[in-house]
């Protein structure tokens, strides 16, 4: 499978930073600024796995992964979050979340998580 | 009074005596009187007697025996008579019966012609005195046949002894009675003793006061005894006239003074029956007026004050009871009304306690979030260089990791303040305490010379709670000893003794002590450790501790501190050894 991942977060600089990190192991990385850009970039291609923040302005974290899952059922989303309510991880678990990682994101478990998905 | 009534006494007493003496003289001259008349009467009959007249009309042997015979008859026959003698008209004294001493004295009769013969001629002459007695002569002239005078018969007589009672009848007792001539010169008492007579001059009438010859006042008065030539003096002393004055004197005075004794002990009596307990009721009703609520009054009787002393004890009692139990209800209500107060304060402390929490959690909470992509934004950049500058000098590297160190420390204090701004509810499981403390002591960074003691029995019981609360409370006690032991040292400088010691509080309980050597908690300290935002280092917002209760708590333990400055501290995080029931 393409080492794809699509990045979305509405810190610009968070998905720069995430994407160069991504690239530095071997990774195609795409960013996508908020839910509905990032449905539309996965509509558009396929990407292995989604990295994305939970918490965003418009479409949340989940209400996009949930429309991911309705276009690409077999899509793998890995969330982020600041600081979360448990209900809305449950939710998110429930929508079929691969993991649900707190910010700040420990980096090198990121990248072993992401290349054990595609493996 | 006294003095009113005995000066009256004394004038009516005076005036008496003074009737006294002056009737008493005349009454007794008028005794006298009618005795003289008898003897007179006597005398002359003495004197017409057959013997007597043949003797001096014949003067024979056998007539004068005869004679003498009579006359002695007489004389034996009065004791009065102490001699009587027979005279002629120019013989003198021819015959004598009794004392011859008495019949001598100077009776002269040619001297003595009788002028009055109202009694057959007899008469009776003034007192002579002889020796130291005074006698009188009663004279009967004898007469012849024819009627011429053949002499005369004399009874030498002494004054009536006879007449004593009679004289103290009619005068009375301490009266001096005396009998004198009219014309002066011989005295007699009434025992025909010679005397000296009134001290004063006498003159019939009144009667007089004079002053005796021993000084004492006197009353006298004196009267004519006809048809002698006789006078009576009767003198009593002032002092025997006033006896019964001074008599009535001294009784007054001893009935005034029994009254006055009488008196003062009836006052006396009566003060101690009556003042006396009614003073000792005011005086104890003042002390329970002034707050003496114990005072009693110590008065047994069966009297109506001995009533009124019961009757007092019994209000007394009644007030003291009183004023007891009302003491008790104000002090009981002031306790309530203190403990309200205080709890008041408590929930007033709690309540604001908890809005400032409110808004410290929204606070934190808000802030944390923020925080958190800066900080992930900060990892991932030094995590780029990190890799891209893997050739570059040492020193970016060592810069590199100071960053990477710093956005920890920044991380750690992002979770307290969102840790502290919603705590999650426990997800309880079984947890080894050992397990437990050894992981968070690998988690922990603990310099190389700090020891570690681990005192955790195997046989500890298992504890029910949140595995990750419960790890980040002990993470927290550990870094906080670990701190408190390196104090403004660097880590490597950093010496001391870590304990960390389980045991069993009590059946359900274990209990988990975190025990450093640094300097302490001072003891206006160890309850404020807790409150949010309190901290004693120079870095650090003061929510480590109070996050940890907090969590303890809410896994249905506590924690706690003891500490002495300058011995070091100890933390205890109690546990449950078994689910708590629901409430």
């Amino acid at each position: 499978m393409t080492k794809r991942v699509l990045i979305v977060d509405d810190d610009r600089q968070m998905v720069r930073t995430l994407s160069d990190v991504v690239r530095l192991h071997g990774w195609e990385a795409q960013g996508a600024y908020s839910g509905e850009e990032a449905v539309s970039s996965v509509e558009a291609q396929p990407f292995a796995i989604v990295l994305m923040d939970v918490r965003m302005d418009g479409m949340s974290g989940v209400d996009t992964l949930r429309a991911m899952k309705r276009l690409r059922p077999g899509i793998h989303v890995i969330l982020m979050t600041a600081h979360t309510p448990g209900d809305v991880i449950a939710d998110a678990e429930r929508e079929g979340a691969r993991h649900v990682l707190r910010k700040p994101v420990p980096l090198p478990a990121l990248v072993e998580m992401l290349d054990a998905i595609v493996a | 009074m006294s003095g009113m009534a005995y000066r009256q006494l004394e004038a009516t007493l005076l005036d008496a005596a003074r009737d006294r003496v002056a009737n008493g003289a005349q009454r007794l001259a008028d005794v006298f009187t009618g005795s003289a008349w008898g003897q007179r009467v006597r005398a002359q009959r003495l004197a017409s007697d057959p013997t007597i007249v043949r003797y001096l009309s014949r003067p024979t042997e056998s007539a004068r025996i005869a004679a003498e015979e009579t006359l002695d008859g007489e004389r034996t026959t009065d004791q009065r008579v102490v001699a009587i003698s027979l005279w002629t008209n120019h013989h003198g004294r021819t015959l004598v019966v009794g004392n011859t001493v008495f019949a001598d004295s100077g009776f002269s009769a040619a001297d003595e012609v009788p002028h009055d013969s109202a009694a057959g001629g007899s008469w009776i002459g003034p007192f002579i005195a002889v020796g130291d007695s005074a006698i009188y002569h009663l004279i009967a002239p004898v007469f012849g046949r024819a009627g011429e005078t053949l002499g005369f018969l004399v009874e030498s007589r002494r004054v009536s002894t006879q007449s004593e009672r009679v004289t103290r009848a009619l005068i009375g007792d301490a009266v001096v009675l005396m009998f004198g001539n009219a014309t002066g010169g011989v005295w007699t008492d009434e025992h025909a003793k010679r005397v000296a007579g009134p001290s004063m001059p006498v003159s019939t009438g009144v009667p007089v006061e004079f002053r005796g010859p021993h000084g004492d006042v006197r009353l006298g008065a004196v009267a004519a005894v006809p048809p002698t030539p006789w006078l009576i003096w009767v003198e009593i002393p002032r002092s025997a006239v006033l006896a019964p004055a001074r008599h009535f004197l001294v009784s007054m005075g001893a009935a005034a003074l029994l009254i006055i004794a009488v008196g003062v002990v009836a006052a006396w009596l009566l003060s101690n029956h009556i003042t006396a307990p009614l003073d000792e009721i005011t005086r104890a009703a003042e002390d329970l007026a002034g707050g003496d609520y114990a005072r009693r009054v110590s008065l047994v009787r069966a009297d109506e004050l001995g009533r009124l002393a019961t009757a007092f004890n019994t209000m007394a009692q009644q007030v003291q009871d009183s004023r007891t139990v009302l003491e008790e209800r104000v002090a009981e209500r002031t306790r309530e009304l203190q403990e309200a107060l205080e709890g008041l304060r408590r929930a007033q402390d709690e309540l604001v306690r908890r809005e400032r929490l409110a808004i410290l959690g929204q606070l934190a909470g808000g802030v944390g979030h923020e925080l958190r992509n800066p900080l992930g934004v900060m990892t991932n950049a030094v995590y780029y260089l990190g890799v891209v500058l893997a050739d570059a000098p040492p020193t970016v590297h060592d810069y590199l990791a100071i960053l990477r160190t710093q956005i920890g420390l920044s991380e750690k204090i992002v979770t307290d303040l969102l840790d502290f701004a919603r705590v999650k509810s426990p997800q309880r499981e079984w947890i080894v305490l050992e397990d437990l403390v050894a992981q968070q002591l690998g988690r922990a960074c603990i310099p190389a010379g700090i020891r570690v003691e681990r005192e955790l029995p195997a046989d500890l019981p298992l504890v029910s709670a949140d595995c990750t609360q419960i790890g980040q409370v002990v993470l927290n006690l550990i870094t906080n000893a670990i701190q408190a032991m390196v104090g403004s040292r660097s880590c490597e400088e950093a010496t001391g003794t870590l304990l960390l010691r389980g045991r069993v509080l009590d059946e359900g309980r274990v209990a988990l002590e975190v025990r450093d050597t640094g300097p302490g908690v001072l003891p206006e300290h160890l309850e404020q450790i807790f409150e949010p935002l309190f901290t004693t280092k120079a870095r650090g917002i003061g929510l480590g501790l109070a996050v940890s209760r907090t969590l303890a708590r809410a896994n249905g333990g506590d924690l706690t501190v003891s500490s002495r400055p300058g011995s070091g501290a100890s933390f205890s995080l109690v546990m449950l050894t078994s689910a708590p029931t629901p409430a």
